[in-house]
């Protein structure tokens, strides 16, 4: 059937692509979740002489060092959106661009764009009062979209999103939205972020990092470490996936976005706008909360986020919340930013397609605020067939989106 | 499918913050809106120094203090409680409404401030204050918090087409259902750091050029000059807005967003327009010699208004009709622009002879993507 139940056109994921700091690609990813393998380590890149944290998910220079010299000239972060957005687009047939181009559209999203490059337009303004273009350019967070559409040949709507670390799952969310209104045939809907000293120096003094490892949901819990990567997926009407033949790897049904219209940097305390966001996002896949089978969840590691995303967990899914497995990804691949909602959405896919729950790593102390039933082993579920991935952001940002396995 | 009205209006600009201060603003000295068949006469802003909002004080417009603002979060703040004020909305009504802005270069002038810190004292003395105000979606997550706005959220930073895509994003989202109303819109500011990357970028003069500051000269190449400003309107379902009897001022019908292949010339960007308008008339039902009025994007970059220029010819032909250019008014607002000539749009007609009939908004971002709305005005909507 083209249309689901409620009259909306079904839309399907058909290709994915991931540059995390546990692994490049999306089979190297789901094997190191699988494994268990953390990817913070001493960051490299950049001198952090001065700053409070020296740690983070940082991509290694040598897993880059294969990259063509096209994608190695771009900014950092728009070089890991090229590298996942290619993997998708080849993965969905998509690596040449369809018969007709202005049928792709690009969605992609971010907390910072292109600041790595943009920092030197910053400290050229600091000392000489001007800039380079080039950098300037950097710092319009479009010039990411512009190239990844040149690199697929798409010329479809073509647009980025800003919404701190719910980004990449808004991305998804938005490009759903424009399926269903036939706005696009095809779209590569991707997050990403990169880790640079203006960022780090911003995120330090947030207070929201530990020195300790990421630990969500843990009664020890005391901060999150940021990352960089990217997460790309392709999303398509499931109609013109089965007309060309395209793998179909799970479907996006639903998708809610709110704010907590609380406070710039904390969550509100019983975690309501993200249960509005839950709730919004199960009434537009026609999903029943007694249907939810797994969340991925939002999992920071602070203690706030962590105790208000139980909070809403409960409040959505009711008595049922106890029966539904709960993983955070982020112990392993730290809080990827912009590309975190993507790779969580990509974990969520190969879930749905493995019946395997990924572990949420360093649990060790139970919190009795925190009583859900977290997976700290993988988890195999044969039969998985909703799940749900949450994310919030800065500013009080909610991302939900709800995925099905297809076939059903 | 649901219909969707606009019902609150929220310019804030160079010519006037408010609904009748900025239609008024227009309409003073030659910006009327033309007449059948009269092609709008090429005005200047006869100066290419950048537009700044002249005396805005931000406590016109909020009843609580702020202890910092970034300006475009200022501007934004402002946009909205003018148009939740004009669209007559209960605060009740507002916490379940959408929320859907966009800017080309957000809150650029603390991300400097803050990297300034950085560079000049250190990692340990940058100021902690200023880093959560320098998010892209700062000014968003303040108006959502100033005003009780929970429901869909949405924040693009796509360049110029930010705000054009925003009002897009929220029609889609209520036509959805995922909302039945919603806040929507574009906004930016002047800063240094934009300023010297407009010069980089050959946009505009750098400020040593004299007739850049000199009102009596015009310049040849007639560039806009960068403006800074915000565009908000309300957006509302006709079921819900006829409900509650709220003002109506025109229905936004559909829109269209494409884009260029980057990197290539001038010509696939007319195509991108052409394809463009040409979409966006196909969902609304409409054929070209039905367009009253066409407000233009081009802004004297020359490749943006050749461009524009040969799509308006590919898809009217002889049956142009009137074309308005309301950045030689308001100069280039970037992502407020496609909301504010939205709001111009829906001004008083020139004379009570002027046909009713739909109006192309055109937004065009320098990078190739492209976004264009039409829109029915107030009398003939509904």
């Amino acid at each position: 059937m083209e249309e689901d139940s409620q009259n909306k056109l079904r839309v399907v994921v058909t290709g994915m692509g991931v540059v995390s700091p546990v692994g490049v690609g999306v089979s190297s990813f789901w094997e190191a979740l699988l494994r268990g393998d953390c990817g913070i380590r001493p960051l490299r890149n950049f001198d952090t002489t001065g700053f409070p944290y020296t740690s983070g998910g940082e991509i290694p220079a040598e897993w880059l060092k294969d990259d063509p010299p096209e994608i190695a000239a771009a900014d950092r972060g728009t070089r890991f959106m090229l590298r996942a957005a290619i993997e998708a687009a080849t993965q969905a047939g998509l690596a040449t661009p369809p018969d007709d181009p202005s049928s792709f559209g690009v969605v992609l999203s971010t907390n910072f764009g292109g600041l790595f490059s943009g920092e030197a337009a910053l400290r050229h303004m600091v000392t000489c009062r001007s800039v380079e273009r080039h950098a300037f350019e950097a710092l319009g967070f479009q010039t990411a979209a512009d190239q990844v559409a040149r690199a697929l040949g798409a010329t479809g709507p073509r647009v980025n999103l800003s919404l701190s670390c719910a980004s990449g799952t808004a991305a998804l969310g938005y490009a759903m939205q424009w399926l269903r209104a036939s706005r696009a045939t095809y779209v590569l809907a991707g997050g990403y972020d990169a880790l640079a000293p203006v960022a780090w120096s911003g995120l330090s003094a947030l207070r929201t990092m530990t020195t300790d490892r990421v630990r969500p949901f843990d009664r020890r819990r005391n901060g999150t470490i940021f990352s960089e990567g990217a997460g790309a997926l392709v999303l398509e009407l499931e109609a013109s996936a089965r007309r060309r033949g395209a793998p179909v790897l799970a479907e996006v049904v639903g998708c809610g976005l709110t704010n907590n219209a609380f406070h710039l940097t904390a969550p509100d305390k019983e975690g309501e706008g993200l249960a509005e966001a839950m709730r919004a996002a199960l009434a537009d896949a026609g999903v029943q909360a007694h249907d939810v089978e797994h969340v991925n969840a939002h999992g920071t590691g602070t203690r706030y986020n962590d105790l208000t995303e139980t909070l809403a967990i409960k409040a959505v899914l009711g008595r049922h919340a106890r029966d539904v497995p709960v993983t955070s990804i982020k112990g392993s691949v730290g809080h990827m930013m912009g590309a975190a909602g993507s790779a969580e959405a990509i974990a969520s896919v190969m879930s749905l397609q493995t019946g395997v729950l990924p572990p949420t790593l360093h649990y060790e102390e139970p919190d009795p605020d925190c009583d859900l039933d977290y997976v700290l082993q993988p988890r195999h579920v044969p039969r998985l067939r909703v799940v749900v991935s949450n994310s919030a952001g800065i500013g009080g940002c909610n991302a939900v989106v709800v995925l099905r396995r297809v076939g059903l | 499918m649901k219909r969707v009205l606009i019902t609150g209006l929220g310019p804030v600009s160079s010519v006037g913050c408010g609904r009748e201060a900025f239609w008024q603003g227009l309409a003073a000295e030659g910006c009327r809106l033309p007449e059948p068949g009269q092609d709008h006469a090429r005005l200047c802003l006869g100066s290419q120094a950048p537009v700044r909002l002249q005396n805005f004080r931000i406590g016109d417009y909020l009843q609580s203090e702020k202890p910092y603002l970034d300006p475009s979060s200022a501007y934004a703040l402002a946009a909205a409680s003018l148009a939740i004020q004009d669209g007559r909305l209960d605060p009740r009504t507002l916490a379940r409404a959408g929320l859907v802005l966009g800017s080309a270069f957000g809150s650029l002038e603390t991300l400097t401030r803050f990297a300034e810190g950085l560079f000049t004292k250190g990692p340990r003395l940058v100021k902690p204050v200023l880093f959560p105000h320098a998010y892209a979606n700062t000014a968003i997550s303040l108006v959502a918090m100033e005003f009780g706005i929970r429901g869909y959220h949405l924040h693009f930073a796509s360049g110029f087409i930010s705000g054009t895509a925003a009002l897009l994003a929220a029609f889609d989202a209520i036509r959805q259902g995922a909302v039945d109303v919603a806040l929507a819109g574009g906004y930016d500011a002047i800063s240094e750091t934009l300023l010297a990357g407009w010069v980089a970028c050959g946009w505009t003069a750098p400020s040593a050029d004299p007739a850049a500051s000199d009102p009596a000269k015009v310049r040849a190449d007639g560039l806009c000059p960068p403006a800074e400003g915000a565009g908000i309107v309300m957006l509302e379902s006709r079921e819900h807005a006829l409900a509650r009897q709220a003002p109506i001022y025109g229905e936004l019908i559909e829109g269209a967003l494409t884009a260029t292949k980057p990197g290539e010339a001038s010509r696939p960007l007319s195509m991108a327009i052409r394809d463009a308008m040409r979409q966006a008339l196909r969902r609304a039902g409409g054929s070209p010699n039905e367009v009253r009025l066409l407000s233009a994007a081009s802004n004297g970059m020359p490749a943006v208004d050749s461009a524009e220029a040969e799509a308006v010819e590919e898809i009217f032909g002889r049956s142009r009709p009137p074309v308005v250019r309301w950045k030689q008014k308001l100069g280039e607002t970037m992502a407020a622009a496609g909301p504010l000539h939205v709001i111009a749009a829906l001004g008083r007609p020139a004379s009570a002879s002027a046909p009713h009939g739909p109006v192309l908004i055109n937004s065009v971002d320098p990078g190739g993507a492209v976004g264009t709305l039409v829109l029915a005005s107030g009398g003939g909507a509904i």
